[in-house]
C-alpha cells in the first residue's frame, strides 16, 4: 500500500463519525459538469476526509481525475464511464458495478475497487495505488505497469484477463486469481481446481481445461511480478520470463498481502469455496528473466 | 535476439571483430604550433588524443574521431585541424560509401545502426525554394526601429464566435466542451475563452528530454524561454523538480512511456503536449537503455535506477481518434480546464487528415515534425526514410483545417530543421502560429552536429550524460546564447514584416501571398499553395 493511500485509509478510520457525505445524482450531467460538481463539493470539504455517493451514471468519464491529494471516497452506482481514476492520486473510488476502459490510467496513488469486470488497458502506466476487481479484465491490462521508490502498484483481479495482460511491465505486482468471478460464471461455479478439474469456461481439446487463456502474457516484461492461481498455457510466454509455482502463500509475502487484501476488500462476497482455492493454489509466479531484455541492440 | 546472441559467443570464442573501417576524419596537428599542453586530450570525450610517453608528444588515435571539433575550438595555439578522411573507395553512385560503412559495422555487431540529429540526406528544402515579398512603391514598407512590431503570438484553441454580453451561467448547459463530441461551442462567453500560451515571439525550445539531454542544457532551455518570453518543452523524460520553477514557461509531454506524469507534472505545467510521434522517428517507441538510467534521471522519470526506459511504438489507450480525445479530456481534467492540451505528431504521407482528427479530438495546439526534426537517438534507417517535409506538411494540414472551417479551433506548431528566421517567416505564411526550434537551439550552444548524441559522450555537454562533461556547458552562458538567438531571430523577422509593410505577425499567418517558388514543380507548388515568381 503506497504511504499516501495508508495515511488516507488511517485518516478516514479516524474520522469515521465525521465524514461529510454528499449524493449527487449523475442523471443528464454531462462528464464534465458531474466532474466539476463532485470537485467543487470535495473542495469545500477542506482537505477533511469526505464521501461522495453518485448514483444513475451512464457512462461520465475521468471520475476522481480532478481529485488529485483530496482523501475523498467516491461510491459509484450506474455504469461510469473510460479512465475512470485516471492519473488517480489519493482518492478511493469504489464502482458498485462494472467498469469500463482504461480504469486506473496512469494512477499515481489512491485505491480502485470494481465490484464487477472492468475493460481494456486497466492500470496502464500505473506508477502505485491499487486496484481490485472482483471480477475479468479486459485486454493490455496492467501494460507498462511501474514502480518508483516507495510506491509500488497492485492490480488483483478475481477472475481472469484478455491478451497483453503485464505487457512491457516495468515494476509492481498484478495478480490473477481465477477465481470464476466474472460474467457468465456465478461466484465459485468455476473450478474443482484438484487435478486441473473441470472450467467453466472449457479448453480446446486436448488443452486441457485453462482458467487462463491470455495470448502475449507479459511479452517484453522487465519488471515487477504476476501471479496466476489455477490452471494456464505457459506456452504462451516469451523467453524474456520465466514462470515458476509458488510454494505456499505463506512463502510468497507480496502474493500473500494482495490475496489478503483482495479477502478484505471484498470479505462479503467471497463464499467458502473462493476462499478455499484462495487458500489452496497453486499459484504460479512471472517474473523477468533479466531487468535488460532489450539490451545489445545496436550496433 | 537469436542473432544477437550468436554473435556475444562468437565474441566469447574469436573475441570482438576486426573492424573493417577506415577513421571518418583525420585529425592534423601542426609541430610548429603544438605545445604539448595537452588540453585537446582532456577536452576529447572520445579517447583521441593521447600522450605518448615514449616519444614524449600528444598523440591522436584519429579512427575514435567523430568530427565535433572540440578539440579544434579549444586549442590554444589553434594547431588542430580536423578534416573528413580523403580517402575514397572506387567510386560507385550506387554503393556510396555510407551504405558500406554502415553495412560493415553491421556485419561486425549485428545491431541498429544508431545516430542522433536530424536526417542529413539532400531532400529537397523547401524553404530555400520560397521567396519572400517586399513593399515598393504601392504600399509602404515599416521601419521596425521606429514603429512597433507585434510578434505576440497566442497558442491555444479560439471559439467559432464569442458572445461578449452571455456569462457562463446564461449559456445553456452542456454547451461547454464535451468528449464525446470533441468540440468547443460554437459560441462561448469571454470568461469562458479556452485557454492559451501567450508567446512573445513565435519561436520555441522543442521536446528534448532530460536523459538525452544534459541537465544543464535543459536549464539553459528553461531559463532562455523564460527570459524570452517563450515556451520550452520538457520532453517525455520527466521535470526535474529543481527545475519546476520556471514552470509559466514550460510545457510538458505526455508520451508513451508516461514517464514522471503525474498530477503535479501536470498541474504546474502551462501546457500539456501527447507526443504521439516525433520527426526523426515516426511510428517507432523509444528506448533510453538501462545503462544511461542513473539515479537522478531514475527519480524525474519515477522508474528504478538501470532498467531500460521504454516507450512503446504506440500509447497503447490510443487505437482511434476517439482514444486520443479520450486522453486530450483526461489531460483536461486532470487539469481543470485550465491548461491548453497539445498533441505532436511526425509528419507523415497522411498528416492532414490525422491533422484534421487531432482538431476533431478536442486538441487545442497540433505539434508537427517533419522529416528533419532531431533526435537524440534513432535508428539511421528510420531517421533517413520515415516521414515527409515540414514544409508540405504544414501547407497541406492548414489548407485541410481552412477547408473543414477548424482552422480556428487549433493552433499549428511546426517543427523539423529550422535553421534560420527565414524559415521561419516563411513557416508563419504557410500557416503556422508558431516553431519549436531544437537542432538550431543545440547549434547555439556549442553543437557540431557530430551526430554522437545517442553516445552520451557529447564533448560539448549538451547530450552529456557523464556528470563531469555535463559540467562543461554553463547554463547562464549557454542561456545567454539562446537568448541571444532568440532576439536576433526575432530582429530579423520584424526587418522582413516591416519590409512586407506588415506590423503584426497576425497579418501574416497563412498569407501565402507573400511567398513565390523558385525551382519547384508544378504539384509541389499546388501541395504548399504559392505561386512561381513571377507570377
Amino acid at each position: 500500500m503506497s504511504s499516501m493511500a495508508t495515511q488516507l485509509a488511517q485518516a478516514g478510520q479516524a474520522l469515521a463519525e465525521s465524514v461529510n457525505e454528499k449524493q449527487i445524482c449523475a442523471r443528464g450531467l454531462v462528464t464534465r459538469q458531474l466532474n466539476q460538481t463532485i470537485f467543487a463539493w470535495v473542495r469545500e470539504q477542506r482537505g477533511g476526509a469526505a464521501r461522495v455517493v453518485v448514483s444513475n451514471l451512464t457512462g461520465q468519464r475521468y471520475l476522481g481525475t480532478n481529485l488529485a491529494g483530496y482523501p475523498v471516497r467516491l461510491d459509484l452506482y450506474g455504469t461510469p464511464g473510460n479512465d475512470l481514476g485516471a492519473f488517480l492520486d489519493g482518492p478511493t473510488l469504489w464502482v458498485h458495478g462494472n467498469a469500463q476502459d482504461g480504469v486506473g490510467n496512469t494512477m499515481n496513488a489512491g485505491r480502485i475497487v470494481v465490484e464487477g469486470s472492468a475493460g481494456d488497458v486497466a492500470a496502464l502506466s500505473a506508477r502505485g495505488g491499487e486496484l481490485f476487481i472482483w471480477g475479468n479484465v479486459g485486454y493490455r491490462a496492467c501494460l507498462h505497469m511501474k514502480e518508483y521508490q516507495g510506491q509500488r502498484p497492485l492490480v488483483v483481479v478475481g477472475g481472469t484477463a484478455q491478451d497483453f495482460f503485464g505487457e512491457y511491465m516495468a515494476g509492481g505486482v498484478a495478480v490473477l486469481l481465477g477465481l470464476g468471478t466474472g460474467p457468465g460464471s456465478g461466484p465459485g461455479s468455476e473450478p474443482t481446481v484438484d487435478s486441473g478439474g473441470a472450467s467453466s469456461q472449457g479448453g480446446a481439446a486436448g488443452a486441457g481445461p485453462l482458467i487462463h487463456r491470455i495470448p502475449y502474457l507479459a511479452t517484453g516484461m522487465h519488471g515487477g511480478v504476476i501471479y496466476l492461481r489455477g490452471e494456464w498455457d505457459p506456452s504462451v510466454l516469451s523467453t524474456q520470463v520465466e514462470a515458476e509455482p509458488v510454494a505456499s502463500l505463506r512463502a510468497e509475502p507480496a502474493l500473500a498481502e494482495a490475496v489478503g487484501q483482495f479477502t478484505e476488500v471484498f470479505s462479503v462476497r467471497l463464499n467458502a469455496v473462493q476462499r478455499d482455492l484462495l487458500e489452496r493454489g497453486p499459484y504460479w509466479r512471472i517474473r523477468p528473466r533479466g531487468k535488460r531484455p532489450y539490451a545489445r541492440l545496436y550496433a | 535476439m537469436g542473432q544477437a546472441r550468436t554473435h556475444i559467443e562468437a565474441q566469447a570464442v574469436f573475441g570482438p571483430l576486426k573492424p573493417y573501417l577506415e577513421p571518418e576524419f583525420l585529425v592534423e596537428r601542426d609541430p610548429d604550433r603544438c605545445i604539448q599542453c595537452g588540453v585537446c586530450i582532456s577536452q576529447c570525450s572520445f579517447g583521441v588524443h593521447w600522450f605518448d610517453v615514449r616519444r614524449s608528444q600528444v598523440r591522436a588515435e584519429q579512427e575514435r574521431c567523430v568530427g565535433c571539433h572540440r578539440c579544434a575550438v579549444f586549442c590554444p595555439t589553434g594547431a588542430l585541424t580536423i578534416r573528413r578522411n580523403p580517402s575514397e573507395y572506387r567510386p560507385n553512385a550506387n554503393w556510396r560509401p555510407e551504405f558500406v560503412a554502415d553495412l560493415k559495422r553491421q556485419a561486425e555487431t549485428g545491431g541498429v545502426v544508431l545516430t542522433g540529429m536530424g536526417n542529413d540526406k539532400p531532400f529537397r528544402v523547401y524553404w530555400d525554394h520560397l521567396l519572400l515579398n517586399a513593399s515598393q512603391v504601392t504600399n509602404p514598407s515599416i521601419d521596425p526601429l521606429r514603429e512597433p512590431m507585434e510578434l505576440r503570438t497566442f497558442l491555444g484553441a479560439r471559439p467559432d464566435q464569442v458572445n461578449p454580453s452571455a456569462s457562463t451561467s446564461a449559456l445553456a448547459d452542456g454547451a461547454t466542451s464535451h468528449p464525446v463530441e470533441g468540440l468547443p461551442a460554437a459560441m462561448v462567453s469571454v470568461e469562458d475563452l479556452p485557454p492559451a500560451l501567450q508567446l512573445e515571439t513565435p519561436i520555441m525550445f522543442s521536446a528534448m528530454s532530460y536523459g538525452a539531454i544534459s541537465f544543464q542544457a535543459q536549464l539553459a532551455l528553461f531559463e532562455a524561454a523564460q527570459a524570452c518570453g517563450t515556451y520550452a518543452n520538457t520532453g517525455e523524460g520527466g521535470w526535474p523538480r529543481p527545475l519546476r520553477r520556471f514552470h509559466d514557461h514550460v510545457i510538458v509531454q505526455v508520451a508513451s512511456g508516461r514517464f514522471g506524469v503525474d498530477a503535479d507534472y501536470l498541474n504546474e505545467a502551462a501546457m500539456v503536449e501527447i507526443k504521439i510521434g516525433q520527426g526523426a522517428k515516426p511510428g517507432i517507441g523509444g528506448h533510453l537503455p538501462g545503462e544511461k538510467v542513473k539515479a537522478p534521471i531514475a527519480r524525474t522519470r519515477m522508474i528504478p535506477e538501470g532498467t531500460d526506459a521504454l516507450s512503446p511504438a504506440p500509447h497503447h489507450d490510443i487505437y482511434s481518434i476517439e482514444d486520443l480525445a479520450l486522453l486530450i479530456y483526461a489531460l483536461k481534467e486532470a487539469t481543470h480546464y485550465e491548461k491548453p492540451v497539445a498533441v505532436k505528431v511526425a509528419a507523415v504521407h497522411n498528416v492532414a487528415a490525422i491533422a484534421s482528427g487531432i482538431a476533431r479530438a478536442g486538441a487545442d495546439v497540433i505539434a508537427i515534425d517533419g522529416v528533419r526534426g532531431g533526435t537524440g537517438a534513432a535508428p539511421k534507417i528510420i531517421r533517413d526514410n520515415v516521414g515527409i517535409p515540414i514544409e508540405l506538411a504544414l501547407a497541406a494540414v492548414d489548407r485541410r483545417l481552412r477547408e473543414e472551417k477548424i482552422r480556428n479551433r487549433v493552433s499549428l506548431v511546426v517543427a523539423g530543421g529550422f535553421r534560420s528566421s527565414a524559415d521561419v517567416i516563411k513557416a508563419i505564411a504557410l500557416g503556422a502560429d508558431a516553431v519549436y526550434i531544437g537542432t538550431a537551439a543545440f547549434v547555439a550552444m556549442g553543437c557540431t552536429l557530430c551526430q554522437k548524441c545517442y553516445t552520451g559522450k557529447c564533448a560539448w555537454g549538451i547530450t552529456a550524460a557523464d556528470p563531469a562533461l555535463a559540467r562543461r556547458l554553463n547554463p547562464d552562458l549557454a542561456a545567454e546564447r539562446l537568448i541571444n538567438l532568440v532576439h536576433a531571430w526575432s530582429a530579423e523577422i520584424k526587418e522582413m514584416l516591416g519590409g512586407m509593410g506588415i506590423n503584426a505577425l497576425e497579418s501574416l499567418r497563412g498569407n501565402r501571398d507573400h511567398l513565390r517558388a523558385v525551382g519547384l514543380e508544378q504539384w509541389e507548388m499546388d501541395v504548399l499553395g504559392v505561386k512561381g515568381a513571377g507570377q
